[in-house]
């Protein structure tokens, strides 16, 4: 087995877990996989592709991490790789799908489910394995729950049962046992790795008023352990802290979903290089980018749930050396996330209206231009339309929405009981999936004790130069 | 103030209240109604044809506010907006200390500078990383097409890459080194990324100049028409940019797809009319297809809608002056879309814009 792996993927061993869930779908048994975010999901579906020689469809919500895991296997040499999504112009589309058949790794975001030309193709072609990425989207009690993963069992079923995969980074065993339900899967194995990564040290800093939290962070990126990244949830305050930070001559960029994509591509690229030791991020960030040795996080805003912070942590150390998680805390920062989750429910009316609207054969779009809906908003009523009786649908509707709003702003608490614990954190954030650490960590949380923690700093030389140098640098072969 | 506040205030001071303000925020952005590329032709501002594709009305408004509160423009009435004595001042002292952007051609370049740009980003990151051994690397550019056409065109052996590479690095520096240069080489070089060196963002690069994003953008724009302006004068000093501005699908492909038609069938040596009743459109929805036709294709010939005589009549009417009515009360026996025709030919080597800077503003090409 490590033959191939080196020739493909210029690894020589594999990383834990690995082994034993490319086994398993090797051998065509459905898999439900839990890794920790950073440790190599991808290759569980890539390696066993080479084995049996046969097509592999992967279901992936993200369209930022799509394209990052596309170009990653490009860039491994493997061209037979594609993405449809709404990315792509209907002619492009089009064209892709008629040519479907040259690849050997496709990428679909779940929207395009509905469309029966990519259906029909995807049947036609044949499908060897199946994999859902995030399959804990697909719980209605998880907090990302995605409406279009509904649809996958149904997809399953039309492709012929093909071998199924479901990964995840976090999910309890309730969100486990309703991936294999919805999915239809039949003698399923599951492979369940700790979400734990104990070369993150984990630490929070609290603080009584915001411009507090602002100065420590300045001071942190000037004395921490480059590179890193610090998450924010608003796009605004990134681009001020950067500025900040800029002023301080720290080699920093903001990075958010409302830049154009080029230059979100040069970001990413200048921090892989080197040319950059901070980004300051909205959690658009870096979820596929390939950075081993991200040294710090630094959340200043928290996140909206501990599945989220440990994914977002996960981005640091996947080099496997030390780590640190920094989450600064200001009174009352839960607010925000707490209001969101109330705020991305439609109001009653609106699903009311949504009914009558739709009834009336309004299209979606004019539905959701008068009623004002966001796009997660419009995406979830839309499902439900299709997928519910009409008996009571408004009153139906949104009493289930009002649990999933309570069951979101659970999650937030969880996350503030992270903030608040008294004892070791890594315990705490391990008691959420029902896990207990191991082995004590070397440097585990700033609740036991994190003194004399110390991280390889690694120096770039990199120095801006004038056009003609970057110029003759860039073209010229010097011997 | 900044480029973009001048620009908008250069392109008031053009249309000189004959339009509304809007119509140079749907010029800037390049959106393309029969209106705007109207008013583009007429007015003599296709260089600023969509050269800000990413403005904002809300951005665009909020500039114009505080621009009339500097008192740089005046409001005469309901969206009609003039700039005051001051604006043009301004606007002149703004431009007396920084590079004029002379050779926008927005109208022009609209679809080949974006296309030659990625080219050459992609090729020059390829070339780079391949000529330093590196053959694994994540592209700059995502787009398809792109990358097909850079994979077709980058050399396969060892000392045909070089050659390729080192022709490519002597007509970029060649090109940047002219004497008339607009601007900062930085504004072009600096966003190139290759083997080991990722290019600047607009953002980095305006940090690095002490400017907006916004001049960045302007400026970058400024220099790329440059080049392209350049490159095509003199295709045989560049070779390898000129193939990277080379189009596919040669013929028009700036055209809309009706407008397209409609010079099928002129080709064929079908009139106006006769167009109009066979595609069972106006006789004016024609004639726009013929000026948006006369606008872009250099080789169009108009004799047959105005005769020299009356085409001289035309220009020598107008002198400086664009305005329709002027024109015609001057040289009665012409009709409106005969002017037009004639405005619009004289506006495909942009001279009006030139004129603007040098006459109104009394602005001189330091270069």
């Amino acid at each position: 087995m490590e033959k191939l792996l080196y020739e493909k993927f210029g690894y020589s061993s594999f990383r834990l877990g690995q082994k034993e869930i490319i086994s398993s779908v090797i051998n065509h048994q459905d898999t439900i996989a839990m890794l920790p975010t950073g440790t190599g999901k991808s290759l569980c579906y890539q390696y066993p592709s080479y084995v049996n020689n046969n097509r592999v469809l992967i279901i992936s919500p993200l369209l930022s991490l799509m394209q990052d895991q596309v170009d990653q296997i490009k860039l491994r040499g493997e061209k037979r790789v594609t993405a449809i999504n709404s990315f792509l112009a209907y002619n492009e589309r089009k064209q892709l799908v008629a040519n479907l058949e040259a690849y050997r790794f496709i990428f679909l975001s779940p929207e395009m489910l509905n469309s029966n030309e990519v259906l029909h193709k995807l049947k036609e072609i044949g499908i060897g394995l199946l994999v859902i990425d995030e399959a804990h989207c697909i719980s209605q009690w998880g907090p990302d729950f995605r409406p279009d993963y509904l649809r996958l069992g149904h997809l399953k079923k039309t492709l012929g049962s093909p071998c199924t995969l479901a990964l995840t980074a976090t999910a309890t065993e309730e969100i486990r046992k309703d991936i294999a339900l919805k999915l239809n899967l039949n003698n399923w194995k599951e492979w369940v790795y700790s979400v734990n990564r104990p070369n993150i040290a984990l630490e929070v800093n609290t603080f009584n008023h915001v411009s507090q939290k602002e100065d420590k962070l300045l001071s942190l990126i000037q004395n921490n352990t480059a590179p890193g990244i610090v998450f924010f949830s608003s796009r605004k305050k990134a681009e001020e802290m950067q500025a900040a930070a800029s002023s301080e001559n720290v080699r920093s960029s903001v990075y958010h979903g409302g830049m154009e994509t080029d230059q979100r591509i040069l970001i990413q690229q200048q921090f892989i290089n080197g040319q950059l030791d901070w980004i300051f991020a909205t959690n658009a960030f870096g979820m596929g980018i390939n950075k081993n040795n991200i040294r710090t996080v630094i959340h200043f805003h928290m996140s909206s749930s501990v599945e989220n912070f440990l994914q977002e942590i996960g981005r640091a150390g996947r080099d496997l050396e030390q780590a640190h998680s920094i989450l600064l805390y200001s009174e009352n920062d839960e607010f925000i996330p707490l209001q969101l989750a109330e705020l991305e429910k439609p109001a009653f009316e609106q699903i009311e209206n949504f009914y009558y609207m739709f009834r009336r054969d309004l299209s979606i779009n004019e539905i959701q231009e008068k009623l004002m809906l966001s796009d997660t908003q419009i995406r979830v009523l839309s499902y439900y339309i299709h997928h519910e009786p009409a008996e009571d649908w408004a009153e139906r509707i949104n009493q289930l929405l009002d649990k999933r709003v309570i069951s979101k702003k659970e999650k937030v608490l969880e996350m503030k009981s992270y903030i608040e614990a008294e004892s070791c954190r890594r315990a705490k954030l391990l008691a959420f999936f029902e896990e207990s650490p191991a082995a004590k960590a070397d440097h585990c949380c700033d609740k036991c004790g994190l003194e004399h923690m110390m991280m390889n700093r690694e120096q770039s030389s990199y120095k801006e130069v004038s056009w003609k140098e970057k110029l003759d640098k860039l073209l010229l072969k010097n011997e | 103030m900044n480029y973009l506040d001048a620009m908008m205030m250069v392109g008031l001071d053009i249309i000189n209240g004959e339009r509304t303000q809007s119509s140079i925020y749907h010029l800037l952005k390049g959106k393309k109604t029969s209106q705007t590329i109207q008013d583009a032709q007429l007015f003599g501002l296709s260089p600023q044809f969509q050269i800000y594709p990413a403005l904002r009305r809300k951005d665009y408004d909020q500039r114009l506010s505080g621009l009339l509160q500097k008192d740089f423009i005046a409001e005469k009435k309901d969206g009609i907006m003039v700039l005051t004595g001051s604006g043009k001042k301004a606007v002149s002292d703004f431009f007396n200390v920084r590079p004029v952007p002379y050779d926008l051609n927005g109208w022009k370049y609209q679809k080949s500078a974006p296309i030659f740009w990625h080219r050459l980003t992609l090729m020059v990151q390829t070339a780079s990383n391949l000529i330093h051994d590196q053959q694994r690397f994540l592209p700059v550019s995502r787009d398809i097409h792109i990358q097909n056409w850079v994979r077709n065109h980058v050399k396969q052996s060892d000392k045909a890459l070089l050659d390729y590479t080192y022709q490519i690095h002597k007509e970029l520096t060649e090109v940047l080194s002219l004497e008339n240069f607009p601007d900062t080489p930085d504004l072009v070089i600096q966003k190139l990324s290759g083997f080991e060196m990722i290019g600047l963002t607009n953002q980095q690069i305006a940090n690095k100049l002490n400017c907006e994003v916004s001049d960045v953008y302007i400026r970058f724009l400024n220099s790329l028409h440059f080049i392209m302006t350049a490159v095509e004068k003199k295709s045989a000093d560049y070779p390898v940019l000129s193939s990277m501005m080379m189009l596919e699908n040669t013929g028009n492909t700036l055209l809309t797809k009706s407008t397209t038609e409609t010079y099928c069938y002129l080709s064929k040596q079908y009139s106006i009319d006769q167009i109009a009743a066979i595609r069972q459109l106006k006789k004016s929805t024609i004639e726009d297809h013929v000026l948006e036709i006369a606008l872009l294709d250099p080789e169009f010939n108009i004799n047959l809608y105005v005769h020299d005589e009356l085409n001289k009549k035309i220009q020598l009417a107008g002198g400086d002056s664009r305005r329709l009515r002027f024109i015609k009360d001057k040289v009665p026996e012409a009709d409106y879309f005969q002017i037009r025709l004639v405005l619009a030919t004289s506006e495909r080597n942009g001279m009006a814009w030139r004129n603007y800077f040098m006459k109104s503003l009394g602005i001189h090409h330091s270069g």
